[in-house]
């Protein structure tokens, strides 16, 4: 398949892949500058990929990769994801939350509850294996349930 | 299940629907299934947070074209596209520093480990070996023998007669000053073998730092070979006076193993070194003396007295045929100060 064809087979990837490269990254702009570089990424290897079925998670690789590489230089910061979303105060908890998870529990938790993948897919995404999926969206729920726990959200039945 | 393994499977809980054993252990146990409870939540309130917010940026996804990509392609900044060339010219200047080093140290023919260790293994090398490489090439380099390639026109620093240094031979002004310390740890056997006096060593020594040179003759083995070994006292790391040689040779087979050999103090063979010749047949070589037996400066410079091992240096190809030896006896130039 051409590099021509690219752009016709990711258009419909676009705006899910756009929904979770914001939320790694934290901020909107951010988001959109992750998904050219994860687009031109996989643009430029598409020849090898090109057999590739499903593309959704390669592509999805692609992204947590970009995101790391653009972290380096980078730190997300919940305030700036807060000032750039329109949202309200759960939607900004939200933010926070994703935004202060460290790196590897993120990409595991964003592609949880946004992409709504199970741990195999999530490990094929991330080539990494099941249990290690597991680990770090323990790690996330750890740190997530706390926050939440003292927003008062989740309270138990008495 | 146990508690533990119960709340661990719980924090890990990645579907919407939480495993029968786990609930079954929440029927029993308030405070897991209170964890778990929380836990369910959470997730409500997570899904329900994370579909919202996807809605509002699902719906605002910008559009990215193949001009886009083509465009943002063009914007890399030169160092992310040059980078994997940078690395392969690294990594190739890298080898080629490598094998230059490496092509050098075996034309040149500086003892590598497994010379050292060879030296060393015949009990002949000491441990100061390391430490004397340094001085060793710079009595060397001060003795003129440290460039085999300049060596094949060089005369040989003696006389006609044979058994007389020529003053005028080259190197002779490179030769350093004298050191009053050096003098004082040397020291002169007599005629009948004992020890002199420091203040007479002092007078009839040469002085421990100035270099010597001798030179060596082909046997009929190869006629054409020649070499010279270059002699520079040194102290030792207890302090001990000894002497440290260097030697190079030329004009022998190309890439051809030979073995340097000496005699101690009882005229036994001794293994001094194994070198093994460059492309053009030469090979430079560090020895260091210090603790071979009979190889004090003494023996070595003034070739007299009881049996030296310089005055036996040999050259011996791998079939043990001698194909150089030093000539005769060096003389010291040192005389008696009035």
């Amino acid at each position: 398949m051409a590099q021509r064809d690219f752009i016709s087979a990711v258009r419909e990837h676009q705006p899910k892949l756009h929904r979770t490269a914001c939320f790694l990254a934290g901020d909107r702009r951010e988001g959109g500058e992750l998904l050219q570089d994860t687009l031109l990424k996989a643009w430029l290897g598409w020849d090898e990929s090109a057999a590739r079925d499903p593309m959704y998670p390669w592509l999805c690789g692609i992204l947590a990769r970009c995101r790391e590489q653009r972290q380096r230089g980078q730190k997300a910061s919940a305030t700036k994801a807060m000032a750039a979303l329109p949202s309200d105060s759960q939607t900004a908890l939200l933010w926070e939350l994703v935004g202060s998870l460290p790196p590897r529990p993120r990409e595991v938790f964003v592609l949880r509850y946004a992409e709504e993948m199970n741990v195999e897919q999530i490990a094929e995404a991330l080539g990494e294996t099941p249990a290690t999926v597991r680990s770090r969206l323990g790690e996330a729920h750890a740190q997530v349930g706390e926050r939440l726990r003292r927003a008062g959200i989740g309270k138990p039945r008495p | 299940m146990n508690c533990k393994e119960a709340q661990l499977q719980t924090l890990q809980l990645a579907e919407a629907r939480p495993s029968a054993e786990l609930i079954a252990h929440a029927r029993t146990c308030k405070g897991c299934r209170r964890v778990l409870e929380e836990m369910l939540q959470h997730q409500v309130w997570l899904r329900r947070q994370f579909a919202e917010v996807s809605a509002r940026l699902l719906a605002e996804a910008p559009t990215v074209t193949e001009v886009m990509l083509r465009d943002r392609l063009q914007r890399l900044p030169p160092p992310s596209r040059a980078r994997p060339m940078a690395w392969a010219a690294a990594l190739a200047l890298s080898v080629a520093v490598a094998g230059a080093t490496g092509w050098y140290l075996k034309t040149h023919g500086k003892s590598g480990p497994q010379q050292a260790a060879s030296a060393v293994s015949k009990k002949t090398a000491t441990n100061a070996v390391a430490r004397a490489g340094e001085k060793l090439r710079a009595a060397a380099a001060r003795a003129g023998v440290s460039k085999p390639k300049a060596k094949p026109k060089q005369k040989p620093r003696k006389t006609a007669k044979g058994d007389e240094f020529d003053p005028d031979a080259p190197g002779k002004s490179l030769k350093p000053q004298p050191s009053p310390d050096d003098a004082a740890v040397v020291k002169t056997p007599t005629a009948a073998g004992g020890a002199p006096a420091p203040a007479q060593a002092a007078m009839t020594q040469p002085p421990s730092s100035e270099p010597r040179s001798f030179a060596f003759a082909p046997t009929d083995a190869i006629p054409t070979a020649g070499g010279n070994v270059a002699v520079t006292a040194q102290q030792a790391a207890d302090g001990s006076p000894g002497i440290s040689v260097a030697m190079n040779l030329h004009g022998l087979a190309a890439e051809a193993a030979y073995t340097i050999v000496g005699a101690d103090a009882s005229d036994q063979r001794v293994v001094l070194a194994d070198v093994i010749t460059d492309a053009n047949g030469s090979a430079t070589t560090p020895l260091a003396t210090g603790t071979l037996p009979g190889a004090s400066w003494s023996d070595a410079m003034a070739g007299t007295g009881s049996p030296g091992w310089l005055r036996q240096l040999t050259v011996l190809d791998a079939a043990g045929n001698t194909v150089l030896t030093v000539s005769q006896s060096p003389k010291t130039p040192a005389q008696p100060v009035p």
